[in-house]
């Protein structure tokens, strides 16, 4: 039998491999450096568990978690129309901060920041899922799931398009190519899938608050993405296992509260530095991250 | 080796390295800090603090207060043990932290700080049967038989509050305020509490997290005429806060809730009185600051307390040295709890599970926090 800790350590994974591998396929397949991609997380997490709380059924709030996170990903693009490289992703972390900002001043719908405890388990054709294990086996199922559909995407026509659009939208324009509606369809995609991860984290967690929605979240996505490989969907799933699991291991050192921050720091960035040095495509990835 | 390989090898050790690390801990393997005695069953107080990030210093005060509730333990019908984990104030860490204690540590009691994670604690512990302590401001952290909170609640905090106005006669208050759990729950609680009185609220104003220029606020409040400022902040927006209110030469009093003993600078408050979460008793001041050469922080002593209260609940729904007492039984015994005598004075458990505690009113004189309300 799994040890309950690292059930609840895998559910995590799952959670992340779906934000990762969605981030993935914005940033990484289409080129469109997303650093909102937090926000459709928070955005999902909280039109779940509020739409719950007010009696609607889980498999509904699921599913409206992430279309509603899509649309925000399609008004985003509409927003960033013409903008692309550090200027899109300097729109698109502003876009996180209003998000933020709209989480803890909106105190009437979100209870500001004071979060929202007690958000119910899932319940599914009415079965209540409550153990670790059932939890980790429907985590498990979203994140296959959504692996295998962008899988699929990225292997598709659809697929190489968005790639061409990372590698030379002027070409592809000039090919007759609308580059417009790819970024607009990546970003929806991409969205939408961090919706949901944000509803099975919510539902999982039980309490969400803005500030779990904020920078460090972007910078722990960021840095799976790269050390797994950009536009590497087995980068990223690794890569996930990795930053996940190995900053835990820590709590089995016992090492004195004034060391144990800064070395759990010192983990991501050595990861990273030694990514960038040595392998700078990733562990798996095809392109380099210039 | 192929080279194709190595990312998978090293990940494969990895997970080994994890799974070993997962293990159950094995006879009288040493847990956190302490040796298990043989003779005597060992009961685990576990802790989800912020050890690390810019609370530290609240986590590092309750750590302390833990390992001294254990220190000044006299003889006991069990060995107690304290095992740490950092959380960093972060719910998704204290989710991480609150299954390992319980889990692999197998904690019979978790104590936590703060709301946020407070909240994510209790979702752990209830299910698992594991007695849960938070030093929270929201009472929703003690929902559960299993969950408690020991913090002076915003509600004794805010009728200290108004009965000390109301002896002041100061009625038109404004608040300026951080966006946050405590300070939320305090000003609706406020707001609440003096409807139908004589006083009320002229001004609110909220900051976010990042504001360093509160004079436009500030002034907007001088132009409702408030009788008396209240500050509710943390360092460094506190100080910041005081200091512009000098500089725009607004004589209007400040008071506080609790937010003048989180500022390193005492001087900017000479003279100012504010309600603050219970005292601490000399006895365990003389004691904390011998042991440690420091003040100690909020939250310290409700720490001592929380240790103290669940050994005495062992203690006394033991009725066997030989095997300790389910956490049912201790629950009973702890709702029985009645004029314990705390590091925060007396205290009393009851059914809702928020320990009860006393605010009281001081004063900064000449750079020092001063009781004058007990």
């Amino acid at each position: 039998m799994i040890n309950p800790y690292l059930i609840h350590l895998l559910i995590f994974v799952g959670i992340y491999i779906i934000l990762v591998v969605s981030l993935n396929l914005a940033l990484g397949y289409t080129g469109l450096l997303n650093l909102g991609h937090v926000a459709f997380f928070g955005i999902g997490a909280y039109t779940s568990a509020l739409l719950v709380k007010a009696g609607v059924p889980f498999i509904t709030a699921f599913f409206s978690s992430g279309i509603v996170a899509g649309i925000f990903g399609y008004l985003l693009v509409l927003a960033t129309k013409k903008l692309k490289g550090d200027y899109l992703a300097l729109t698109t972390l502003g876009f996180s901060y209003v998000v933020y900002s709209v989480l803890i001043n909106w105190g009437s719908l979100t209870r500001g920041p004071l979060g929202l405890p007690g958000i119910p388990k899932p319940e599914l054709f009415g079965y209540v899922i409550t153990s670790g294990e059932a939890y980790l086996l429907f985590a498990g199922f979203i994140a296959l799931l959504v692996v295998l559909f962008i899988f699929f995407i990225i292997q598709s026509p659809f697929g190489r398009l968005l790639e061409a659009t990372r590698d030379d939208e002027l070409g592809l324009r000039v090919l007759g190519k609308n580059t417009f509606a790819l970024k607009c369809k990546a970003m929806m995609i991409s969205a939408f899938f961090a919706g949901i991860a944000g509803s099975v984290y919510a539902h999982y967690i039980t309490y969400i608050d803005p500030g779990s929605f904020m920078l460090g979240e972007i910078i722990l996505m960021l840095t799976i993405v790269i050390v797994g490989g950009i536009a590497s969907l087995k980068g990223s799933v690794v890569a996930t296992f990795l930053i996940i699991l190995i900053p835990e291991l820590l709590r089995f050192f016992h090492l004195p509260s004034s060391v144990l921050g800064p070395v759990r720091q010192m983990l991501y960035a050595l990861i990273l530095i030694s990514i960038v040095l040595f392998r700078p495509r990733g562990l798996f990835g095809r392109i380099d991250l210039a | 080796m192929n080279q194709k390989h190595r990312p998978y090898i090293v990940l494969f050790m990895l997970s080994l390295l994890f799974l070993a690390g997962c293990g159950k801990p094995t006879g009288n393997q040493p847990t956190g800090n302490v040796v298990v005695e043989k003779e005597k069953p060992v009961v685990k107080i576990g802790a989800s603090l912020s050890l690390t990030g810019g609370s530290a210093f609240m986590g590092e005060g309750m750590r302390n207060a833990m390992e001294l509730a254990i220190h000044n333990l006299g003889p006991t019908k069990y060995k107690y043990e304290l095992v740490f984990e950092d959380d960093a104030m972060n719910p998704k860490m204290a989710a991480d932290a609150s299954q390992k204690l319980i889990t692999i540590d197998h904690v019979d009691a978790i104590l936590s700080l703060s709301s946020g994670t407070g909240n994510v604690v209790s979702q752990f512990t209830q299910p698992n049967k594991v007695i849960h302590f938070g030093v929270a401001s929201d009472p929703t952290v003690a929902e559960g038989e299993y969950n408690f909170i020991h913090w002076t609640p915003p509600e004794e905090e805010t009728r200290a509050l108004i009965s000390e106005l109301e002896r002041r006669n100061l009625h038109n208050v404004a608040f300026i305020s951080f966006n946050q759990q405590g300070e939320k729950a305090i000003m609706n609680d406020f707001s609440h509490r003096v409807e139908g009185t004589e006083i009320s609220v002229v001004s609110t104003k909220i900051f976010n997290n990042g504001e360093k220029d509160f004079k436009t606020y500030l002034l907007q409040i001088e132009e409702e005429r408030p009788d008396v400022i209240v500050v509710l902040a943390f360092s460094p927006e506190i100080e910041i806060i005081m200091k512009q209110i000098k500089e725009l030469d607004i004589d209007t009093p400040v008071t506080s809730i609790e937010a003048v003993e989180f500022s390193e600078q005492p001087e900017l408050f000479e003279g100012v009185w504010y309600i603050q979460a219970a005292d601490p008793t000399d006895t365990f001041l003389a004691d904390y600051v011998s042991t440690y050469g420091k003040q100690p922080a909020p939250g310290t002593a409700n720490a001592y307390d929380e240790v103290n209260m669940i050994v005495a609940g062992f203690e006394r729904a033991g009725k066997n040295p030989l095997k300790k007492p389910s956490t049912a039984e201790v629950v009973a015994e702890l709702h029985k709890i009645k004029d314990f005598p705390g590091a925060l004075g007396p205290l009393t458990v009851p059914e809702s599970g928020i320990v009860l505690s006393h605010a009281v009113v001081r004063m900064v004189k000449d750079g020092k926090f001063v009781t004058i309300k007990p």
